[in-house]
């Protein structure tokens, strides 16, 4: 399959004004292929550098050495700049700080009045992407009367107004309640199946479980790159990435401890309560 | 939540009324030359004109009398004052009371009439046209008017979009300050106490903050922007569009007749 | 101190096409040096219902007994109330403002009229209790990490040394470490200095975890009160309806249950106890 992305040896170093000889690398030779149509996680704790690899994936950062190329187009060519951002919508952390427009209507239009849409077009595309995102009859609704799932779900509903091929979720479920993050979460899935690339990036392994590949990035380094299905069938130390252990995880290894022969390869919560009931009723 | 939600003067009524369907581009031009003309009249004649005018505007806006007395009250007082001042310090034909030091004449009353008169007109136009028409609606009629003179290096459109994502961020900022004044109250800050100056430095712990989060949001803000592939006003295009209307070439028209009118009604100075 | 909410009805911009009722008949008690949690949606009520507590805002009815400090919809004084109940809100950090540390978090202090001596007294507890180095007091706030920001903010409230801790989603936006060293530090403090805790939380973890005493509210009501296990007990289905979820181990250990005849001896709450639980049930049945 023909990668829609393609990251090679790139790196990102921020210049810190204070501390000019500290300035550090924020992301480091980093190797990344994303296919057209995948469902991907990049998860790392705070300050991996998977929200610095998130804002170059469309050129709002660009690479300090190596290539960021998206559909070949390289990022730190000046001209490609306006197509990349129309291949790669992107949703942000704070649902507030990326709400340009007075109302819902004007919101979900600002990208398509940025393309040069004609205004019956976007009259159109605005009516149907609002009715994608369950925000159908709230297009004159003021933004700072909805809840911070419904503004998430505005985000989603401006950038996919722009039809683009990818779209990346840049821990933008970290500042919801439950019920939001879930609204995002069935959001991410949808999209997912109408075939949209979509990159999640989270810290909450739970959260990147929805994707069908997971990519942990610790100290702007690429960590582990596998299909979500196996991220356990390997004993791993997640603290040392500052990464929640799943609980089932962390109860299976403390049950081995103690003497418990649970099985190792253990993926998710339902097949431990099998393993244990199996244990416990064989005597 | 907002407290601000009490009627202020001229704060935007939504409705479906002939004026709020009008053009906020006609209506901008209506009013700029209003009032210009309102200085033309000079008699009862054409002082009742426009008065008249004025309130056929009320009518028309189907917004309720009392609203809009309420928030004309705080400019009664100015008038009041310009009343009284024009009583007191204009001199001409007959006396009519004499008091102490205090004289009226007949050209003080005339005056402080026709002043306060030509105040009330103009403050009750404009309310009309800003609680008839949206903060958003005001702002895109004034860059529809004044784009020409992006062609002379005005940044019209910047000032536009300024204008816009501060009405939009007044919400969001009115809450979280009230907020962080909430929290600095509950480590035992006070707004009340005090001289205008201890007052003043009082709020300093809830300045800094706001300011801190103003330019985080507004450096987040442009990067989202840019992110959804802003890049200046050039190759716009908005779904926001004007359409002029029967409505507002009758306005219009109407404008050309009370031109004519007030010219004609006016006596020789 | 004990807190005594009694029949409070709050609604905003009344009389206004905006009017909201926000808690409509709330009665609760929290008893002094109780951990309590208060769960529930986003607008459940629950954060109107701490700034109550706090005398931050007044009820429209009711009245609110805060030790022999009573708040009605007639009181406009809170000068008392202020150093007994602090209060730390959501993203605290937000909230800073000093140049440095030491003087920001001295801010709270200062109002209540201490002592300068008092106040570096107290700057220097609250440093200790929430595991800021000495060596950051001169530093800028402003350029502390994340999580050590949110530290600051928090000594700023405990400086107050009030009676009552009310923490606003405490945890948010901290990674799992930091989170739990946060709230593991409230816990000692509670312990150590016997004050009263209220949590507000999303996460059912933590309040199972931390809390001895639950208050679900759902649309501005009061739906359920007791301890986390009766919470629990009230089932998935029925916590879902109101926005919440179950901690995992609680889940894990009712889908384990199911299964078990005879069930687990005890409740679980948390991972801890689903260990014990079953260590015991597994050396019980294989000796």
């Amino acid at each position: 399959m023909e990668p829609i992305i393609q990251i090679t040896d790139a790196g990102y170093r921020y210049d810190s004004l204070q501390e000019v000889d500290h300035s550090h690398w924020a992301v480091r030779e980093v190797n990344l292929a994303v296919n057209k149509g995948e469902y991907l996680a990049i998860m790392g704790p705070n300050g991996s550098g998977k929200s610095t690899l998130a804002k170059m994936l469309n050129a709002l950062l660009l690479p300090v050495e190596g290539r960021v190329e998206i559909q070949g187009l390289d990022t730190r060519q000046e001209e490609n700049l306006f197509l990349i951002r129309r291949i790669v919508g992107m949703v942000f952390q704070n649902p507030d700080n990326q709400i340009v427009g007075t109302t819902v209507k004007d919101d979900v239009a600002f990208g398509l009045e940025n393309l040069g849409v004609p205004p019956e077009e976007m009259v159109k595309r605005v009516e149907e992407v609002l009715n994608q995102v369950g925000l159908k009859g709230m297009e004159k609704s003021f933004p700072h009367h909805l809840s911070g799932g419904q503004k998430q779900r505005l985000a989603i509903a401006g950038v996919i107004a722009m039809r683009p091929d990818v779209i990346v979720f840049d821990e933008a479920t970290s500042m919801l309640d439950p019920i939001g993050r879930d609204e995002v979460l069935k959001a991410m899935k949808d999209l997912h199946q109408s075939g949209i690339t979509v990159i999640h990036i989270t810290h909450s392994i739970r959260e990147a479980l929805h994707a069908e590949r997971v990519v942990i990035v610790a100290n702007g380094r690429v960590e582990r790159d596998q299909p979500s299905k196996e991220l356990f069938r390997q004993p791993e130390d997640w603290a040392q990435w500052s990464l929640e252990t799943p609980l089932f995880v962390e109860l299976k290894n403390r049950l081995l401890k103690r003497g418990l022969p649970v099985r190792q390869e253990i993926t998710g919560m339902e097949e431990l309560v099998e393993e244990l009931w199996r244990l416990m009723s064989r005597t | 939540m907002s407290s601000l939600t009490h009627p202020v003067l001229g704060q935007y009524i939504p409705g479906d009324s002939p004026l709020h369907r009008m053009d906020p581009r006609s209506k901008l031009v209506f009013i700029f030359i209003f009032m210009m003309i309102v200085f033309l009249a000079n008699n009862a004649a054409s002082y009742g004109l426009l008065l008249g005018m004025t309130v056929l505007g009320v009518q028309l806006s189907g917004i309720s009398l009392s609203i809009i007395i309420r928030g004309l009250k705080p400019i009664l007082y100015l008038i009041s004052l310009t009343a009284v001042l024009h009583l007191w310090l204009t001199r001409g034909g007959n006396v009519l009371l004499q008091w102490g030091p205090i004289t009226i004449y007949e050209e003080g009353v005339i005056q402080a009439i026709w002043i306060s008169l030509r105040f009330l007109i103009l403050v009750l136009m404009g309310t009309l046209l800003t609680l008839t028409t949206s903060p958003i609606d005001l702002t895109d009629g004034l860059e529809r008017l004044l784009s020409p003179l992006s062609r002379f290096q005005v940044p019209v459109h910047e000032y536009a979009l300024m204008m816009s994502i501060s009405l939009r961020f007044i919400p969001t900022l009115w809450e979280e300050m009230d907020k962080i004044m909430k929290a600095q109250r509950a480590r035992g800050a006070d707004f009340t106490r005090g001289g205008l100056l201890k007052r003043a430095q009082s709020y300093i712990p809830v300045l800094i903050p706001l300011f801190i989060s103003s330019f985080r949001r507004a450096e987040e803000l442009a990067l989202a922007m840019e992110a959804r592939g802003y890049r200046g006003g050039e190759g716009r295009t908005r779904i926001r569009t004007l359409q002029y209307r029967k409505l507002d070439v009758f306005l219009l028209i109407v404008l050309g007749c009370l031109v004519v009118a007030l010219l004609w009604l006016r006596s020789p100075s | 101190m004990e807190i005594d909410v009694q029949n409070v009805t709050h609604v905003y911009n009344a009389g206004t096409p905006f009017e909201h009722t926000a808690l409509s008949n709330i009665e609760l008690k929290i008893d002094s040096g109780t951990f309590a949690a208060m769960i529930g949606a986003t607008g459940s009520g629950k954060s109107t219902l701490i700034q109550l507590i706090s005398g931050l805002i007044v009820p429209t009815s009711g009245r609110i007994r805060v030790g022999d400090w009573e708040i009605g919809p007639e009181t406009k004084d809170f000068s008392e109330l202020r150093g007994r109940v602090g209060v730390v809100f959501q993203y605290p950090e937000h909230q800073l403002f000093e140049e440095t540390v030491a003087k920001d978090i001295a801010f709270g202090p200062t109002n209540l009229g201490l002592s300068p001596s008092k106040v570096k007294e107290r700057v220097r507890h609250a440093m200790e209790w929430v595991g800021l180095s000495e060596k950051l007091a001169s530093r800028s706030p402003f350029h502390l990490s994340g999580g050590q920001m949110r530290r600051v903010a928090v000594a700023g409230v405990l400086a107050m040394e009030p009676d009552i801790l009310v923490l606003d989603e405490p945890t948010a936006g901290l990674d799992p470490v930091g989170q739990r060293e946060l709230l593991n530090r409230i816990r000692d403090l509670h312990q150590k200095r016997r004050i009263t805790v209220i949590l507000v939380s999303h996460s059912m973890e933590e309040a199972a975890r931390y809390a001895d005493q639950l208050f679900v509210l759902n649309r501005g009501k009061k739906v359920l009160e007791g301890s986390p296990a009766s919470v629990f007990a009230t089932g998935e289905q029925k916590l879902a309806q109101w926005g919440l979820e179950v901690p995992e181990a609680v889940q894990l250990a009712t889908r384990l249950n199911e299964r078990l005849n005879p069930p687990l001896a005890n409740d679980v709450l948390t991972l801890e106890d689903l260990e014990k639980e079953i260590v015991a049930r597994w050396k019980g049945d294989s000796c």
